[in-house]
């Protein structure tokens, strides 16, 4: 029976195309639209989790998310440092400053970091060392933000730029995840922030708790300890993209066009399989004349939505994963931007249950089929 | 002699209240196991709604059609449609092909309908085509028979295909006992 159904899919070649141009468009613009989004959002925390010696952070109470920070009394560190269950902390710098090459002006986020332990600076360095940083007026700039402070220029150590009025002399490039905001990223110690104008205080205490012990848990005896915030690596990333998603209409405007994409594929879909099957009535009355059952006549149905769902799914696939794989490298705003497996899997489950649903609703008439009607010329 | 078909009091009508047509006015008939019945009679007086009433495509208004002893009407649907597919072979008067199935897969509809694996169907098709001269034919699509051939010998191919098709399915009637079949 399953023969049957491919042969008089094929055979309607026209439908059998737009039925796997649908799901294909469907898939591409349903899995494209959703991995932009989870790895804008995860964006958002990368600087969180990708820090591997910071697991603990405290923030001031008010502050709401890591692009939001307050402004800590210097002396909290010590206090934090004497919390049971924590190994080391230190102060981490995180505002806005202003970037002067005289041929470009712009704003940047300017990431202090402490000159001793040097905590929560970029782990990846492209360009230079980040130890260089405990020399006095000197920064390191993240990839993305060379290009934007210096288009289209080599890299060259050794130059200066001038930051909140002051002239810091460049020692290395990082590569850091790709961070939520596309201000350039410049990384100074803290010696050399106080040095530049506007805020020296530490927006954040980072710290990481002894080995063996619970980083949540320390976070809950910061808190009592201290009466600031205090949260693990992981919760305080959540919070911070929690509050991109319930803040901001980043997650509507996707989900938007997710839905747009589910919508015109599952109407293409479900408009031509159900075209195909009105067209095909009379075959399916000969086979229940013939003396097929239900069963065989949905399964061959089933078959016949799963070979368009498939062939459709893994054409959308790889359109998707084509844009992954050439974009992100050529695209500095795409950088680290990836097609995230569970994107997949979801994108996939619901490309397969509209097919399936498309079948089932086209074939409630050919069930219902009174088989007679083979006999009506 | 063995009664294989038994018709009592046949009654079909068709329509709604108001605009019923009766096409059988209780029929009885009686065909004998192993001997060839014709039924004859002018365009519209029933033969083709008498056949679907015994090949279980059409449930009659009133009466009782007994088949080797069984009552159609007493059939569940998963009955009926096992009876039209292990013991009953159908030829169409509008043939019913499949445009997309070659003529040796159209023949072998009714019997991957039945259960056989395509291939073994689709072989034992094609041999019965062979048998009746169509063997050249076996590959080609509906469709292409006005092409090649004159309307007699289309006409033929078409009705030997799915004669072809029909005679393979009834080879052993499974849904009518085995004693009753003798």
């Amino acid at each position: 029976m399953n023969f049957l159904g491919l042969q008089i899919l094929w055979a309607d070649f026209g439908k059998a195309t737009a039925m796997i141009l649908g799901v294909a468009f469907s898939t591409l613009l349903m899995a494209q639209q959703a991995a932009i989004f989870v790895c804008l959002m995860a964006n958002s925390a990368s600087h969180i989790t990708s820090a591997e010696d910071v697991d603990i952070w405290i923030a001031d109470e008010r502050s709401d998310y890591f692009d939001d920070p307050g402004v800590l009394p210097p002396g909290l560190v010590d206090r934090v440092r004497s919390v049971e269950g924590v190994a080391y902390a230190a102060p981490f710098l995180r505002r806005g400053a202003v970037v002067d090459t005289r041929a470009v002006i712009e704003q940047a986020v300017l990431v202090g970091v402490d000159d001793a332990s040097l905590l929560g600076a970029p782990q990846k360095m492209l360009h230079g060392d980040m130890k260089s940083l405990r020399t006095a007026d000197t920064f390191i700039v993240d990839r993305r933000g060379y290009n934007d402070i210096w288009p289209e220029e080599e890299i060259e150590i050794g130059r200066f730029l001038e930051v909140d009025g002051r002239l810091i002399r460049l020692v290395g490039v990082a590569d850091p995840p790709s961070p939520f905001i596309s201000q350039p990223l410049i990384y100074v110690s803290l010696s050399t922030a106080a040095l530049l104008g506007g805020e020296a205080r530490p927006s954040f205490i980072v710290a990481r708790a002894k080995d063996g012990a619970d980083a949540a848990a320390v976070a809950v005896a910061i808190e009592k300890a201290t009466g600031y915030s205090a949260f693990d690596s992981k919760a305080f990333g959540r919070r911070t993209i929690d509050y991109y998603l319930e803040n901001t209409g980043i997650p509507i405007n996707f989900f938007i066009t997710i839905l747009l994409g589910f919508i015109v594929g599952a109407a293409i879909v479900v408009q031509t399989f159900y075209l195909f099957i009105t067209e095909n009535l009379r075959h399916l009355a000969l086979f229940r004349a013939m003396g097929a059952e239900s069963w065989p006549l949905i399964r061959m149905t089933i078959v016949q939505c799963a070979i368009v769902a498939a062939i459709g799914f893994s054409l959308g696939l790889a359109g998707a994963s084509w844009f992954f794989e050439t974009v992100p490298e050529k695209v500095p705003a795409f950088k680290g931007f990836y097609l995230p497996a569970g994107v997949v899997l979801k994108v996939g489950a619901v490309v397969f249950v509209v097919a399936f649903l498309s079948g089932l609703v086209s074939i409630r008439r050919a069930i219902r089929l009174d088989p007679a009607i083979v006999l009506r010329g | 002699m063995t009664a294989a078909i038994e018709c009592r009091y046949l009654k079909m009508e068709f329509g709604a209240a108001g605009a019923r047509q009766t096409v059988l006015r209780g029929v009885n008939l009686t065909a004998h196991a192993g001997r060839l019945t014709m039924i004859a009679g002018p365009s519209g007086c029933g033969k083709s709604t008498l056949l679907s009433i015994l090949g279980g495509l059409l449930t009659p208004t009133a009466g009782e059609a007994i088949v080797f002893g069984r009552a159609l009407s007493a059939m569940s649907a998963r009955e009926r449609a096992a009876y039209r597919r292990e013991d009953v072979g159908f030829i169409f008067q509008q043939y019913n092909l499949v445009p997309a199935l070659t003529a040796a897969e159209n023949a072998a509809v009714a019997l991957i309908i039945a259960g056989e694996k395509r291939e073994a169907a689709v072989a034992r098709a094609r041999a019965t085509l062979a048998t009746l001269g169509l063997g050249e034919h076996c590959e080609k699509f509906p469709a292409s028979f006005p092409a090649d051939s004159s309307s007699a010998s289309r006409s033929r191919a078409r009705s030997c295909t799915v004669r072809a098709s029909s005679s393979a399915t009834s080879r052993r009637p499974r849904s009518i006992p085995r004693r009753a079949r003798r």
